[in-house]
């Protein structure tokens, strides 16, 4: 069985091998940094996206940090359609899952309140353009929408009865807060 | 040239984009609050008057203070009563009666006579038949500190008989994406009379319950003392059915316990121990020593020569320390410390002999060799349960737990070990 896997997996790479240099599939790295602008604040964000470019269609995963209010950590998945002169210009659109960066769960002793961070559906869409440099490497700019969502619970320690003072142990209540962060992401970076 | 203008406009083109539209677009914060609050079921004085007598026996829920008596334990149900347990044969013991007490958070008992709070009011209980017993008299109003949390005022025609929990949820815009926590007006039960149990010595006359080192109810011959946040209160019970309240004398702030031994009472606040010398007059206990520690919930108990100090830090008492205090008494004068040991959040405690029980919170229960003071040595320790509050007496621990009341055999201190135990409701 572990041998016709085997030869199923060769097999494929061979035929993809063959098939992507006929029809000019090629692996790409995009490597960006960004500015994230919103309500609150400007931010800074870095992304690296990796993944196939097929004639007009660029597909691949990417993960990056997200510094606007909360540091997150997206993963996603990215799909990008190239038009115009050349197929400089482009759009595209991001959809994952951001991951907390900051967490303080479980915590809950006198005088010291928690919080817990859960992370949400992040979503990035918009417009760039890709100026080439060198052989197969390009710099490129974009605009776009950004939102990332993500709930906080906050335990906060509700202080004195006697079951608190007999056992040890105050009662904690929980508050959830709910955030979507909707800001505009300004990207620079290069393509190899 | 041509290419670098190109760069230069699409760059120019995005960043003014960017910062044109990043000012149209808005966080957004929900913020959902889950809190309980409680409203009070409220009985009229006479109805719960009606229901003081021995009950069928309950489930033991939420278990405070403790009594031993003979071959009874009087366990208080916080705010609701008291159980009254056979103990008889230690390895069964039976829940025969609950005394419906509302409020009740402390008791005493000498011979026949059973004292407890019941709110502001002193109850006293002819127990010759703790399944039947009747009440002889209602004190009013000598326990004034009782109070409610976050602006709670009670109906003072009524009494609270029990709590209803209710869930809630609120959901508001929290604004601009900032959590700020919600804190809303519930109803607690907050009270300033907080701690547990009742301590016994010898006494003349009528044999007086031996309870716990976090009471707050202590007998001393014909004297009722009880403690509130601030007070020593005075009662004279020569005639056990008709106590007397005598007055008070301000003691410190946030007192806590109460511990009698040889006609001295030591007073546990969260400031310190303080001596009061009541032998030559009971009725004006005079303060005759004290002893100052890191502010923190203090649980003490003393033998001849040296008084056990348990702090420990969290909840009420505020503080950081969690230590076993070791005193020298100095003829109950000048105090001075011995040693301390560090523990893990220690309670009650109790000394039998060279033998000196301590609940460590949920350390469980540890029994340790005192016959070197300064340097005590670990015997045993039963790590399973988060302890509270001990009696040792008579070669039997009593132990409260969270989970429930129980007892180990100490009469060979090679082989303490558990002989029974009563669980608690998961009411």
């Amino acid at each position: 069985m572990k041998t016709l896997i085997f030869i199923l997996i060769i097999s494929f790479l061979i035929n993809f091998s063959a098939y992507s240099q006929k029809n000019k599939i090629r692996f790409q790295s995009i490597n960006q940094f960004a500015m994230v602008g919103g309500e609150s604040q400007v931010n800074s964000a870095y992304q690296t996206i990796n993944g196939i470019r097929f004639s007009n269609w660029f597909s691949g995963i990417g993960i990056g940090v997200d510094n606007y209010r909360y540091r997150t950590l997206p993963l996603f998945f990215d799909g990008r359609w190239y038009f115009g002169y050349e197929k400089r210009g482009f759009i595209y659109g991001d959809i994952g899952y951001n991951f907390p960066m900051k967490d303080k769960p479980g915590k809950e002793i006198y005088y010291y309140d928690s919080y817990h961070f859960t992370g949400g559906v992040y979503t990035d869409f918009g417009i760039g353009y890709q100026v080439p440099l060198y052989k197969k490497s390009s710099m490129l700019f974009s605009l776009g929408y950004s939102s990332k969502k993500m709930t906080n619970r906050v335990g906060v320690n509700t202080g004195v009865n006697i079951i608190c003072y007999n056992y040890g142990g105050c009662p904690v209540s929980y508050e959830n807060y709910d955030f979507s962060f909707n800001t505009m992401i300004l990207k620079a970076g290069l393509v190899f | 040239m041509k290419k670098n203008l190109t760069i230069v406009a699409v760059s120019f083109f995005v960043i003014v984009s960017a910062i044109f539209f990043s000012s149209c677009l808005k966080d957004t914060c929900k913020s959902s609050y889950t809190y309980s609050y409680y409203i009070p079921v409220y009985k009229t004085t006479a109805e719960v008057r009606a229901n003081i007598k021995s009950n069928s026996p309950q489930e033991v829920v939420n278990p405070g203070k403790i009594v031993l008596l003979g071959n009874y334990i009087f366990l208080n149900e916080i705010d609701k009563g008291i159980h009254v347990i056979d103990n008889t044969n230690p390895a069964s013991p039976r829940n025969v009666a609950f005394i419906s007490i509302p409020g009740n958070e402390d008791l005493a008992v000498k011979g026949n006579t059973l004292y407890a709070d019941l709110y502001t009011d002193l109850v006293t209980l002819d127990i010759t038949d703790p399944l039947n017993v009747s009440v002889k008299k209602y004190n009013e109003g000598v326990f004034p500190y009782r109070n409610y949390g976050n602006g709670f005022y009670a109906d003072s025609s009524k009494i609270i008989v029990d709590w209803i929990k209710k869930d809630t949820i609120i959901i508001q815009n929290c604004g601009g994406g900032y959590a700020f926590p919600y804190y809303p007006s519930a109803y607690m039960d907050f009270s300033t009379v907080q701690t547990n149990a009742s301590s016994g010595i010898s006494n003349s006359g009528s044999p007086v319950g031996k309870g716990g080192s976090m009471a707050r109810f202590a007998i001393v011959n014909n004297y009722l003392y009880t403690v509130d946040d601030n007070n020593l209160n005075i009662f004279n019970i020569s005639n056990s059915s008709e106590p007397a309240f005598l007055g008070n004398v301000s003691v410190d702030y946030h007192v806590e316990t109460i511990y009698p031994f040889e006609n001295k009472l030591f007073i546990g606040s969260n400031n310190g121990v303080f001596i009061y010398n009541i032998a030559s007059s009971p009725e004006n206990p005079v303060k005759s020593g004290e002893f100052t520690h890191a502010r923190s919930c203090d649980p003490v108990i003393a033998d001849g020569q040296y008084a056990f100090v348990t702090l420990h830090s969290g909840t009420t008492c505020l503080g950081y320390n969690n230590e076993l205090d070791v005193v020298k008494l100095n003829n109950f004068v000048d105090a001075s410390l011995v040693k301390i040991y560090n523990l893990t959040s220690p309670q009650g405690l109790s000394k039998d002999g060279t033998l000196l029980f301590i609940c460590d919170g949920t350390d469980g229960l540890k029994i340790f060799d005192a016959s070197d003071v300064s340097a005590l040595k670990l015997i045993k320790q039963f790590s399973n349960i988060e302890t509270y509050d001990v009696i040792a007496f008579n070669n039997i621990a009593l132990v409260v737990a969270k989970d429930g009341l129980y007892q180990y055999d100490y009469s060979n201190e090679n082989n303490i070990h558990l002989v029974s135990k009563i669980g608690l409701s998961n009411k």
